[in-house]
């Protein structure tokens, strides 16, 4: 059914504490149903998963065998075979829609320094820079930020400046699990960054809850009568008011900060200044845009672990109860998708360097990271442990492209053939520098999934592409020139020509 | 509790004026007609002298930033302010990295996530307290006489206001929230006014950070002298982790935080408050790394309540000296616990003081608590247990390995099937390794708590390996062989490194950053120099850091 969303902006005309004087019926604005000759919205998604693809499969004694992973296809082209860390793709019915490029290569430091859009040696969140903003990251360990702005941010800046949310940054993960020993809740559980006086962390959104406020707040249910109708006036007139007395607080405050505290809250008062347009921005996507359901309460955040060993292992803990987090998060990126009121969004699935409790979704004792180094405690040999956790990630994704496919457009496609929708993962496997053997803690190997028909993108279908040496963030670069973003992201530029023939 | 007292405080020269906080609306250098405070918002009615603050040494005022309330110290605060006792901040704010500490204002990026889960919070809390009538009440302070009722509202509105932003609000803002009257009219129902403007405070950029902008200080640029509601901010969130209670707002407006005196003598009263425990109870824990304990739920409650425990005997009772807190010979353990760690059982199901006996054990590095941290495939890790105690304890930067080490492994060193973990482990020791320089450091001290295993409990061989006998022998470099926790904590303590590492940490934790410059390095010497190189009291300690000029002023960082 379609809905309609109350223009804020209409009643801000009222604000200061004095009723809106005009009927329920004339502050409603119909959805921005008629873009410019019926042409739909291209949309840009990042997706990302804080694992490596492969490893080596076998015990961890043994340093003879060669890694491997279950995501590339033997066969090249279209209907490629589907392996066991992909399944989802043909549990979706998707196959013909995802690209896989596999091949992918990130430098790395071998002996003058960081290379361009490259990584130093010590592997863990070393490849995030890189992958997400084309940029050389850190020399040092523990120097993980991003050097550049990310693609979701470059996007969101070229073609998201009139979205109610200029880009979504959303997590699914609620947090890192293992946060008294100095190394969580960082760079590992970022994603965007922006440029602004410096590069600078953008954080998530965690909450499904937060997010269905964000989003949603100021739709009409379906079927509102006129007394929900006023109540939601009512109620929209009261938060504006309440965001200009906050505004008004952060402005006094800049006025008499200085240096690095002003600057500061330049960038809070930047920050309420995006909530608001939000607020005050209707939606469109035609008849497809619908309230959905409200997610209601979200999960409880789960305890953190420290140990690694699948017999040890805590299977209570590390979870936040994920899986519910990722469908409710999705459904509402989705529809966030479908009313246009983004156009960029960065959706991490789960941490780089990934200590979530895999045993819920996958019966594997034990975090994700842990199922690439000490093993399951299943049947299931290491390598396929290890993708069954990256599975979880992927299905969650495909779950998105397949709604995205079903989801009609305002000029008759899909959504999805208006969007440019990829799935990153951290590492590959191979050569692993830092222990001069092959290993999961490689850059080598890598590969990315691609969906979406924006811009030509996908032209021939989901193809199994291999790309030998290119730099992963090559495949953001061919998504952000499908959605018109340009091809550049830090030192990386131009995209993969397969992908558009 | 005990009822608690601070004596013998040995306080810095110090000369304060008696400038109180932030007034926003007054241009610098005029009087704001409504409150008689002057633009550094000095009121002349303290007792404080009528001169400009200085600061003994103006290099040596470090940086300080605005810093955002914690997740933890936002629940806190909703707690103290409204009664809200739900805490779920952590579900809507940005993760609070621990560097260790959670209060590393420098990780702190505003975005429009952090906006959002700021009114969320915001708004729940709001309505919670409007359907809750007796919280309601105390709150809004005042018995409305009608919807309309302004006299009521605008007392609402001064007295949380000067809560929720842990200052008077100007004339100005006063104002603006009397605007939220209006809902109450529209609606017919006083609470909606009121809901409406609490809604606006907590959301609030005053609320939400920890605002400090100062008096600027002669001849000293960038230098400014903090006035006492930032005093008593400050040494709320870091006595208590949460706002000032009204009685701390009285002391800053009668101009009571205007001296070390009369810090000190807050401080005193502070101190007697439960908050303060759990303050320094969450400090210990952050610091040592075991503020999320994995395990089961009881035993990892049963350990949280020893480790206050401790720190309630140590610091607040007894007042003894805090290296106590690593050499008392009890614990505060039930038969359960005793039992895991080993220990004589004080015969009860409660927990009560118990003897650790001839097991080994001495305080806090004994517990399952500290024992807890550093493992590494799926059992303890001596380099990982040894890299903490040099990290944590002795405060040594431990420098990134070389770029062709290969640190992070898949595998347990040596052949785990065969050796024992002490062979295993040979290769990293081997004189003239590239190993060797900092696993000589960390393994022989991981060694030495072999025998305690991944949660503190009592053991004589590795894991399912009767032949590998595990022992106590460790060693310190500088400070020599230990066998055990409780050998451990002395040799660290006659090391002569524990006491500026604490130091060190407590100022972290205080002003709010991990990177230490030059200035606050030598800050952390002169405190060091004031609890000198033996035995000191805790309490003496956060009373010298209190008083100090680290504390009472602060350098702004230009951009």
């Amino acid at each position: 059914m379609a809905i309609r969303v109350l223009n804020r902006r209409t009643f801000l005309r009222g604000a200061g504490g004095i009723a809106v004087a005009l009927p329920a019926l004339e502050i409603m604005m119909p959805a921005r149903s008629a873009r410019a000759g019926g042409s739909a919205a291209t949309r840009y998604l990042i997706g990302f998963c804080g694992a490596s693809t492969g490893r080596r499969d076998g015990n961890y004694t043994t340093d003879e065998q060669p890694t491997a992973d279950l995501v590339v296809p033997d066969a090249l082209g279209a209907n490629y075979d589907v392996k066991r860390a992909v399944t989802p793709l043909s549990d979706f019915g998707i196959v013909e829609d995802v690209s896989i490029v596999s091949g992918l290569h990130i430098p790395w430091d071998e002996g003058s320094g960081v290379p361009a859009a490259g990584r130093r040696v010590q592997f863990h969140e070393s490849a995030l820079s890189p992958i997400l903003s084309g940029m050389r990251g850190g020399a040092d360990t523990g120097d993980n930020d991003c050097k550049g702005p990310t693609s979701d941010q470059i996007v969101g800046d070229a073609i998201g400046q009139d979205s109610a949310h200029r880009v979504l940054p959303v997590c699914v993960q609620a947090a890192s699990y293992r946060g008294s020993n100095g190394s969580s809740g960082g760079a590992n559980g970022t994603l965007s960054y922006r440029e602004d006086g410096g590069i600078q962390r953008v954080s998530p959104i965690n909450s499904p809850r937060q997010l269905f406020e964000s989003l949603f707040s100021g739709f009409v249910p379906p079927g509102a009568d006129p007394a929900q109708l006023a109540e939601l006036e009512y109620q929209a007139r009261r938060t504006s008011k309440v965001v200009d007395l906050v505004k008004g607080d952060a402005d006094r405050l800049i006025a008499r900060l200085g240096g690095e505290d002003r600057r500061r809250m330049e960038r809070h008062l930047t920050a309420i200044s995006e909530f608001e347009d939000a607020l005050g921005q209707e939606g469109g996507g035609g008849s497809e845009c619908v309230l959905p359901m409200d997610p209601g309460d979200d999960p409880p955040i789960g305890n953190s672990t420290t140990t690694s060993s699948p017999d040890e292992y805590d299977t209570t803990a590390a979870w936040s109860d994920e899986e519910t987090r990722a469908l409710r998060l999705t459904d509402l990126i989705h529809m966030a998708l479908t009313c246009e009121l983004t156009r960029s969004v960065a959706l991490q699935y789960t941490y780089a360097h990934c200590w979530l409790n895999m045993f819920p979704v996958t019966g594997h004792t034990n975090d994700l990271h842990e199922l690439g180094h000490s093993g399951s405690g299943s049947d299931a040999s290491p390598l396929e442990a290890l993708s069954d956790g990256i599975a979880w990630n992927v299905k969650h994704w495909a779950r998105l492209v397949d709604m995205l496919k079903n989801t009609p457009d305002i000029d008759g496609r899909s959504v999805l053939d208006n969007t440019a929708i990829t799935l990153m993962f951290e590492g590959g496997h191979g050569w692993d520098p830092e222990a001069a053997a092959y290993s999961v803690h490689s850059t080598e190997n890598m590969s990315a999934l691609i969906a979406g028909g924006a811009g030509g993108l996908n032209a021939s279908g989901g193809r199994h592409i291999v790309a030998p040496g290119e730099h992963p963030a090559r495949v953001l670069t061919s998504a952000m020139s499908a959605v018109g973003a340009g091809d550049t992201l830090g030192e990386v530029s131009g995209v993969i020509p397969e992908l558009f023939a | 509790m005990n009822p608690r007292s601070i004596t013998s405080i040995a306080l810095l020269s110090l000369s304060m004026g008696c400038y109180q906080g932030v007034d926003l609306d007054v241009a610098p250098g005029a009087e704001d007609p409504d409150t008689g405070l002057d633009s550094s918002g000095s009121s002349g009615s303290s007792g404080g002298e009528d001169t400009s603050p200085e600061p003994e040494d103006a290099s040596l005022v470090p940086f300080a930033g605005l810093r955002r309330l914690t997740a933890a110290e936002h629940d806190a605060t909703l707690r103290d302010l409204i009664g809200d006792e739900l805490g779920d901040s952590v579900l809507f704010l940005p993760e609070d990295p621990r560097t260790p500490f959670d209060n590393d204002y420098t990780t702190q990026t505003p975005a429009q996530s952090l906006i959002s889960g700021a009114d969320l919070l915001a708004s729940d809390a709001a309505a919670r307290l409007v359907a809750d009538a007796p919280r309601l009440g105390e709150v809004v302070g005042c018995e409305p006489s009608g919807p309309d009722d302004a006299a009521c509202f605008e007392s609402f509105v001064r007295t949380f206001g000067r809560r929720a932003f842990r200052r008077p609000l100007s004339e100005d803002e006063v104002q603006q929230y009397m605007e939220m009257a209006a809902f109450a009219v529209e609606r017919d129902d006083f609470n909606e006014g009121v809901e409406a403007a609490l809604r606006a405070m907590l959301s609030a950029p005053s609320f939400l950070y920890r605002v400090e902008i100062g008096e600027p200080v002669d001849g000293a640029a960038g230098v400014f002298a903090l006035g006492d509601y930032e005093v008593a901010t400050r040494l709320s969130y870091f006595l208590w982790g949460t706002t000032p209670s009204d009685e701390l707002l009285d002391e800053a407006d009668a101009g009571r935080l205007a001296s070390p005196d009369g810090v000190a003598a807050t401080v005193g009263w502070m101190m007697e408050d439960e908050r303060a425990l759990d303050r320094v109870t969450r400090f210990h824990a952050l610091w040592l790394g075991y503020e999320r304990l994995p395990g089961d739920y009881e035993l990892v409650t049963a350990m949280e309540t020893e480790n206050r425990a401790l720190m309630e005997r140590v610091i607040f009772d007894e007042q003894g000296p805090w290296q106590d807190v690593l050499r008392l010979e009890e614990t505060y353990a039930s038969d359960a616990l005793a039992a895991h760690y080993g220990i004589p059982l004080p015969g009860s199901e409660t927990p009560q003081w118990t003897s650790y006996g001839d097991t080994g054990r001495k305080g806090l590095l004994s517990g399952g608590s500290f024992l807890s941290i550093g493992q590494k495939f799926g059992d303890t890790s001596p380099t990982q247990r040894g890299l903490l105690v040099r990290t944590r304890l002795f405060c040594m930067d431990v420098p990134p390995p070389a770029p062709d080490l290969n640190v992070d492994v898949d595998e347990p060193p040596g052949d785990p099937e065969n050796d024992c973990k002490w062979e295993r482990y040979a290769a990293h020791r081997a004189e003239g390794s590239s190993c060797e320089s900092c696993h000589a450091l960390f393994d022989p001290i991981g060694f030495g708590l072999e025998a305690y295993g991944p949660l503190g409990e009592l053991r004589t061989h590795e894991p399912g390996k009767p032949e590998c006998e595990l022992h106590t022998e460790g060693n310190v470099s500088e400070a020599g062989d230990f066998s055990g926790p409780g050998e451990l904590a002395d040799r660290l303590l006659e090391s002569g490194a524990v006491n500026r590492c604490v130091s060190t940490q407590l100022y972290r934790f205080a002003m709010g950053r991990y990177e230490l410059d030059d200035v606050d390095l030598e800050l952390v010497d002169i405190l060091t120099e004031k609890i000198g190189d033996e035995d000191f009291r805790f309490d003496t300690l956060l009373e010298e850091l209190v008083a100090s000029d680290a504390f009472l002023y602060r350098r702004t960082k230009e951009i």
